[in-house]
């Protein structure tokens, strides 16, 4: 309450709100019921010791159990929670999401204790891929992107480790053996997303990931990626492809404004460009640095000034990187202590100079617009 | 029913369709019983359980013979108890049948696992590694060769009477 108070008080001194509003505001708040009154308390204690107490009884007593008795139960028990669920939906749409969570792990649950009625054999994967074919239905059921998040990591994840999903991976880094692809690739999915408003518990985790592999392949050095080190011609032609149709996509059809499509050209430009060149170290590092640049660049065109700064600090990372791979033996010394504290406040300077330009180009670019 | 309710159940009814199929798979199988040989590992999700693989090396296998230079890929094979061989081709007068496959000279089935007690692993490991034990496995085998564990089978008893047979006086 006493922080209340004093954002109240900050809230009338800068003229937002007026005194008696801001009397008005702590008094609704100390008149609000808690959920932590005593009352709610005793009664979560004494539920919780109920529910624990039976886990315990049935854990003990487990090999005791008949295994027709466990099926049954398993199967009264999901009834049970869906049945709840369905009739909590539109009244209780909090509790509702909660409980969805545990229903997809009861099916998990209930995966495992089939398996070991049945004293199966079965490879993980194959149990995550058999949970993920269960939950899929309930993904349209939420309105959380945190729940499509864990469906679609232990998805792929299960995927990628099933014979078929290693058959895919081996074929994929046969013919695009480089991480800069990995990174176009990533970008272009994200791209393709960015304007779907429609199922966002499917597109929000795939575009998110899709934008955290794109700078992740972008971090470390690498020497395969040029089109000179190819034995083959199917993957460079297959990515300038890829690249081309990209570039038609988002030139004629991709929902987005005329400079957001000029930086995103530029991006796909780069990479083409980043491809095409002899394959060094510093290459790689200052085209990498580039890209990177460049998206900063893009997240302003799109009127994303938070994710430009957190692309500018990105940026900085991996300037940091390239520099302690090139002088990590300085590092034991004071001197190279010293340098490197001198290079991240350079960055730093870099990083505010560079927001400053951006703001004023964006802020003229918004009144000639107009 | 409304779409809440339906997409709620897809899950119920999948898992029920995938008891029930093993179920009568199980329940329509053929039982036989067959050596084996174990230990005690654990599996995070499922608990404690033998580790169990069936000991063929007693029986007459063409995985070694008929698998030529490319042991390490997977052929397809059945073990007949019929005729008490592990066979590439499966003969017609094969009833009963466990499919697998050879690798490396061996043939592998998909019995891998018997969950049991918390409690009476250590013993059972014990017992299981004593061959004075004669260590079987009952088996129900459905019809397209897949074999569901049921007991294992300790000097010809199922393990539970085994153990209350067996029962230190001390305890």
């Amino acid at each position: 309450m006493r922080t209340l108070s004093h954002k109240t008080a900050d809230w009338v001194k800068n003229g937002l709100i007026s005194e008696p509003q801001a009397q008005g505001i702590i008094a609704f708040e100390k008149n609000r019921k808690s959920i932590f009154s005593l009352f709610s308390v005793i009664l979560f204690l004494g539920f919780f010791s109920v529910v624990i107490g039976i886990i315990a009884v049935v854990s003990s007593n487990w090999f005791l159990i008949s295994n027709e008795m466990k099926i049954a139960g398993l199967f009264v028990f999901l009834i049970g929670a869906a049945l709840v669920l369905a009739h909590v939906r539109e009244k209780h749409p909090v509790g509702f999401e909660g409980g969805l969570f545990f229903y997809m792990l009861l099916l998990f649950a209930a995966i495992g204790l089939v398996g070991q009625v049945y004293h199966l054999k079965s490879d993980t994967y194959k149990a995550f891929l058999f949970w993920s074919a269960l939950a899929f239905p309930l993904l349209f059921l939420t309105r959380k992107v945190f729940q499509g998040f864990i469906w679609e990591i232990i998805f792929i994840a299960a995927f990628s480790c099933s014979p078929w999903g290693k058959e895919f991976w081996e074929f994929f880094f046969e013919t695009f053996s480089s991480l800069l692809m990995l990174s176009f690739f990533a970008m272009v999915l994200f791209f393709v997303l960015l304007r779907f408003k429609t199922a966002p518990v499917f597109i929000v985790p795939l575009r998110t990931m899709a934008a955290y592999f794109t700078l992740f392949c972008l971090m470390f050095d690498e020497y395969d990626y040029s089109f000179f080190v190819y034995d083959t011609v199917s993957g460079p032609i297959l990515f300038l492809m890829i690249a081309a149709g990209f570039a038609a996509y988002v030139w004629k059809y991709a929902p987005f404004g005329r400079s957001e499509k000029q930086a995103v050209l530029g991006i796909t430009g780069l990479y083409v460009l980043f491809y095409l060149c002899p394959a060094f170290k510093s290459v790689n590092y200052f085209f990498q640095l580039i890209i990177l640049i460049g998206f900063v660049f893009t997240a302003y065109r799109f009127g994303s000034e938070k994710m430009a700064r957190l692309l500018a600090v990105v940026t900085a990372f991996r300037m940091l990187i390239a520099f302690f791979s090139l002088f990590g033996t300085l590092l034991y010394t004071g001197v190279g202590l010293i340098v490197s504290g001198l290079v991240i406040l350079g960055i730093a300077y870099a990083c505010w100079k560079t927001e400053s330009y951006l703001k004023l180009n964006t802020a003229g670019k918004g009144k000639s617009d107009e | 029913m409304n779409k809440t309710k339906i997409l709620l159940f897809i899950p119920v009814i999948i898992l029920l369709g995938w008891v029930v199929s093993i179920q009568t798979a199980v329940s329509t199988g053929t039982t036989i019983v067959l050596p084996v040989r174990g230990f005690d590992p654990r599996d995070i999700f499922a608990g404690r359980y033998l580790a169990v693989s069936v000991d063929y090396g007693a029986f007459e296998s063409e995985c070694a013979v008929k698998q030529g230079k490319e042991r390490w890929k997977k052929t397809e094979a059945f073990f007949c108890p019929d005729i008490q061989k592990i066979v590439l081709n499966k003969p017609a007068e094969c009833a009963v049948f466990i499919k697998g496959y050879c690798r490396y000279g061996r043939f592998n089935d998909n019995v891998s696992r018997f969950y049991i007690p918390e409690k009476l692993s250590r013993p059972l490991e014990q017992a299981v590694r004593n061959p004075e034990n004669k260590p079987q496995l009952r088996l129900r085998v459905s019809r397209n060769g897949r074999a569901y564990p049921q007991d294992l089978i300790l000097s010809d008893l199922p393990f539970e009477q085994w153990l209350e047979k067996n029962k230190s006086p001390s305890k």
